[in-house]
């Protein structure tokens, strides 16, 4: 017995310690470092992930990760892993934790990324560090390049035939025959070859699949590349197309996982790849623009290694858009466009009041997930903001799927009620029509509350004062009334402003013109000119008359009246003797003023010599007439008499 | 004759001329209708305007059955659908401020209804300025919301421009009344100063043509300007709880940016129910006066009031 107690007790103390043995000392964390290059360029990302796994049920927190100050860090984004396995007769259940980190560096050289820790079992686990490479920005690391050659069976479009350099002497071997390669592409569809190469190189060429649309319909931006220098990749630092009036939905984010077509244009082959696509919703009516997308082409032929490469940019396209149609218009239409079908739960159907309800709503269809439905409002029903589940869904290029609306709904008061119907308003473009989609919603029982549970604060508790609602009361009949008129939009205001000051301007004017004519006439009736031609024609009504004497006489005045009217001169004031040199002296011409003088003295004498000749008197008043036009001929010369007048006047 | 009574007549000619050169530049260049008349700049067009027969009486009392019942989004969508169809009465937009007011108090209330309603009821006050209901409505609805604010914005009133102050201080008929009462007073003055021999009187006429010349000059003038912002301003309410100052570009412009303003710190925000006037739309941005001073909002924030501005 005593020998064999030793035996006993010498494993039975080490289980004993072992079982005794703090826990976590024996918590053996698992960590595994991992990088997704060893090498990569300035700006490149490098994502980090640390795996930490453990056995004693307690999974490791607090992934830390020791970089160099040349490298922006992102991270952690932390997952949870079980992981069972068995070996043997042995099961190992394992917990743990993954972290990721994304790296880019700044600068280039050799660096040390690590090491990573966790907290595991009340200690700090630590993975070891590894040392990476960071070449100048634009060199393409090597290894980097054989690598992604040997990842994986995946299809890469921009090495189609699994070459481990993107930037093979692949054309070059096409040009000479020698590899089946390109040919084993598949064929461009004729609309995406184009009528003529925009470029001898490579472009970029993008296509709208509608160049009319509403707005709320889907139009679909493709974009193509084309290069026929082999192989290309796709630049950093492309410039995406704006298009400020759509909304918009990437359906191709970039090239890598389409197919890869050829074509033969003018004895030259190409290869075209779709790098965009892009599902837009126009916002507002009218020419929207879809601006350039600018695209570098990355491979040796196409412009070197640098991190731009040939630079290309599309074509700015331009959508017609028009509102829906206001013809048939339901009340209510939101302006959701597309094909859709709408269902509906309810659940449940039997409650108490102030009870809730789910509603839940399903949409489902193509176009753009519609943002709301239309609810059927009543009183006592009081629907809450609907949560909504998306699953998005393209089929082609159409955009689509389903979305969820969950509401609860509360219902407070009692008896059965009939929730109506949920409707969706839609346009569908392919119609032309509005359609009004419904879901029946059926009835709910609700029970009326027990009357004990009623005055405890329900919802017929007293308003703190009248509701605003209750000031107001919908009117039903139509007033008809003209939009308030303004004067001043008819331009009769602006007359009327203007016409009883015109009016008594004008008549001022027009009584002033008819005095001053007045005036005229008047001052031409007292005129000597006047005069004179009236005392010449009494003369020939007397000299007619056989009144000599009195022809004489009348003769005799016209002279003197012509003479004043000539000269301002009252002539009959001056002896006959110095009657010509006083109307020389006027400014009468001598000869004329001779001739007066002399035809006045005959008019004398002949007046004075008793009864003259009818023939002398005759010549006599042939020349006075002729006397007289001379004289009126002059220009006229006031007399002071006239002068006078003319002040007073 | 006396020799001074030219001189008058001239001096009333050409006085009377000046008032003929104001008329005539009214009647060429103002008037409604002429070649010159400016379009407003962003006059509201209504999306393809129909013309559908106005609502039955008993169309109508279906409408305030629903309202009743509680279906508020109902009658609103019914309503605006008129609306949008080119109706224009002053007893829909009250009663879609009735039902837009509803709604901001039963459980399905959105967050612009009470700033809908104030639109609603704003437009049946410019489509009928005797409504003294629609009038009672608006300030109840803008005492609720500035105790909604609370009390940093809650004594925020934007005083409008001089002008439109001057203008909006009686109607602009009253204006244009005190104008042709002016040009009677012209003519008057005139005859008598013109016609009459009584020094008396013709002093009387000079005074009376003087004061018509003033009468007109600021009645014409403020009926004037009157119809200048009427046609070149479209009223709109904000519908939003805080419309935020934007400048052209479309940047939030800070308080202080704008200058000394009588609206302080909050003058970078329009609050929700403030009755704006667009004097330009540019894209989703509109230029607005409002207060003494001039902005951008985003047009989505705003309503156009109907009855005003030639919409």
């Amino acid at each position: 017995m005593r020998a064999w107690l030793p035996s006993l007790w010498v494993p039975l103390v080490f289980a004993l310690v072992l079982w005794c043995w703090p826990r976590s000392a024996l918590a053996q964390a698992d960590l595994e470092l991992q990088l997704s290059a060893r090498e990569l360029a300035v700006g490149d990302r490098l994502t980090v992930q640390l795996d930490a796994m453990s056995e004693d049920g307690d999974a490791p927190t607090d992934p830390e990760l020791v970089v160099p100050n040349s490298f922006e860090v992102q991270g952690p984004s932390i997952g949870t892993r079980q992981q069972v396995s068995i070996t043997g007769f042995r099961m190992v259940r394992q917990s743990g934790i993954s972290a990721s980190w994304l790296l880019t560096p700044t600068r280039p050289g050799v660096y040390s990324i690590g090491p990573a820790t966790v907290q595991a079992g009340g200690q700090r686990r630590q993975a070891q560090a590894v040392q990476i490479r960071v070449l100048p920005e634009g060199q393409r690391p090597q290894r980097q390049q054989q690598r992604r050659g040997r990842r994986g069976p995946g299809f890469n479009p921009f090495d189609p035939f699994g070459n481990d350099d993107s930037f093979d002497d692949l054309f070059d071997r096409l040009r000479a025959g020698a590899s089946p390669g390109f040919d084993r592409l598949p064929a461009a569809p004729g609309d995406l070859v184009p009528p003529q190469p925009l470029d001898d190189i490579a472009f970029v060429e993008a296509h709208l699949d509608l160049q009319r649309a509403v707005v709320g319909q889907q139009v679909t931006l493709s974009i193509y590349a084309h290069g026929s220098q082999g192989l290309f990749q796709e630049a950093a630092g492309a410039r995406e197309p704006s298009h400020p009036d759509f909304l918009a939905q990437r359906l191709v984010e970039d090239g890598s996982h389409q197919p890869v077509y050829q074509y033969t244009r003018d004895g030259q082959r190409w290869i075209a790849v779709k790098v965009r696509e892009i599902a837009l919703f126009p916002l507002r009516a009218g020419r929207l623009s879809i601006g350039p997308l600018e695209f570098g082409f990355l491979g040796r032929r196409y412009g070197g290694r640098g991190a731009e490469g040939l630079r290309r940019q599309t074509q700015t396209l331009t959508v017609d858009v028009s509102e829906p149609p206001a013809m048939g218009r339901p009340a209510g239409y939101a302006g959701d466009v597309g094909d859709f079908e709408l269902s509906a739960v309810v659940e449940p159907r039997h409650i108490p009041a102030g009870g809730s309800i789910a509603v839940t709503a399903r949409v489902q269809g193509t176009g753009r997930l519609p943002g709301a439905l239309k609810l059927p409002e009543q009183a006592g029903v009081e629907w809450l903001e609907p949560t909504l589940h998306d699953d998005v869904a393209i089929t082609g290029t159409t955009l689509g799927g389903s979305r969820s609306f969950n509401y609860v709904v509360r219902l407070t008061r009692a008896g059965v009620v009939d929730l109506g119907n949920l409707s969706l308003l839609l346009f569908s473009p392919k119609t032309g029509r509005y359609r009004i989609v419904l879901a029946p919603l059926g009835e709910v029982t609700v029970d009326a509350p027990p009357p004990s549970a009623a005055p405890a604060g329900g919802p017929a508790a007293p308003a703190a004062g009248p509701r605003l609602s209750e000031l107001v009361k919908f009117r039903t009949q139509l007033r008809g009334l003209e939009p308030p008129s303004h004067w001043v939009d008819h331009s009769v205001f602006f007359w009327l402003l203007g016409v009883g000051p015109l009016l008594v301007l004008m008549t001022a004017g027009l009584g002033q013109l008819q005095r001053r004519v007045r005036r005229r006439l008047e001052r031409r009736e007292r005129s000597q000119a006047t005069h004179a031609a009236r005392a010449l024609g009494e003369a020939r009504q007397a000299l007619a008359r056989a009144e000599l004497p009195g022809a004489v006489s009348a003769a005799e005045r016209a002279i003197y009246l012509a003479l004043e009217w000539a000269t301002g001169l009252r002539a009959r004031a001056f002896l006959r003797s110095e009657l010509a040199h006083r109307l020389s002296g006027a400014g009468l011409a001598p000869a004329l003023a001779n001739e007066a003088a002399e035809l006045l003295g005959r008019c004398g004498e002949l007046r004075l010599g008793g009864n003259p000749e009818s023939s002398t008197a005759s010549d006599l008043l042939r020349r006075v007439e002729v006397l007289v036009k001379r004289l009126l001929r002059e220009p006229p010369r006031r007399s002071h008499a006239d002068a006078a007048e003319e002040v007073r006047a | 004759m006396n020799p001074c009574r030219g001189v008058g007549a001239r001096r009333a000619l050409v006085c009377a001329s000046l008032v003929l050169a104001v008329v005539g530049a009214g009647v060429a260049g103002l008037a409604p209708g002429s070649a010159s008349a400016a379009e407003p700049p962003s006059a509201p067009q209504l999306t393809e305007p129909e013309t559908a027969p106005s609502p039955s009486a008993a169309e109508l009392e279906a409408l305030q059955a629903e309202l009743q019942r509680g279906a508020f989004s109902d009658v609103i969508d019914r309503l605006e659908l008129w609306s949008d169809q080119g109706m224009l009465d002053a007893t829909l937009s009250f009663d879609r401020g009735v039902a837009y007011l509803g709604r901001a108090e039963s459980p399905a209330k959105r967050a612009t209804d009470l700033g809908q309603a104030v639109a609603g009821f704003e437009e049946a006050l410019a489509l009928d300025p005797a409504d003294d209901e629609a009038q009672l409505a608006l300030g109840r609805i803008r005492e609720v919301l500035s105790e909604r604010r609370g009390k940093d914005t809650a004594g925020v009133v934007a005083r409008p421009r001089l002008l439109r102050a001057l203008t909006g201080l009686v109607g602009e008929n009253v204006w244009a009344g005190l104008a042709v009462f002016g040009s009677l007073l012209v003519s008057l003055g005139l005859a008598a100063r013109l016609f009459l021999r009584s020094l008396e009187v013709r002093l009387g006429g000079s005074i009376a043509a003087v004061s018509g010349l003033f009468f007109l000059a600021v009645g014409g003038g403020l009926a004037l300007a009157g119809h200048h912002l009427r046609q070149h301003f479209v009223p709109a309410v904000v519908i939003v709880d805080e419309a935020r100052l934007l400048d052209a570009e479309g940047r939030p412009v800070s308080a202080g940016a704008r200058g000394p303003s009588s609206l302080g710190a909050a003058a970078d925000r329009v609050p929700e129910g403030s009755l704006v006037h667009i004097a330009e739309t540019r894209g989703g941005l509109v230029r607005i006066e409002w207060g003494d001073g001039e902005a951008w909002l985003n047009a989505a924030q705003l309503r156009r009031v109907g009855g005003r501005g030639g919409v």
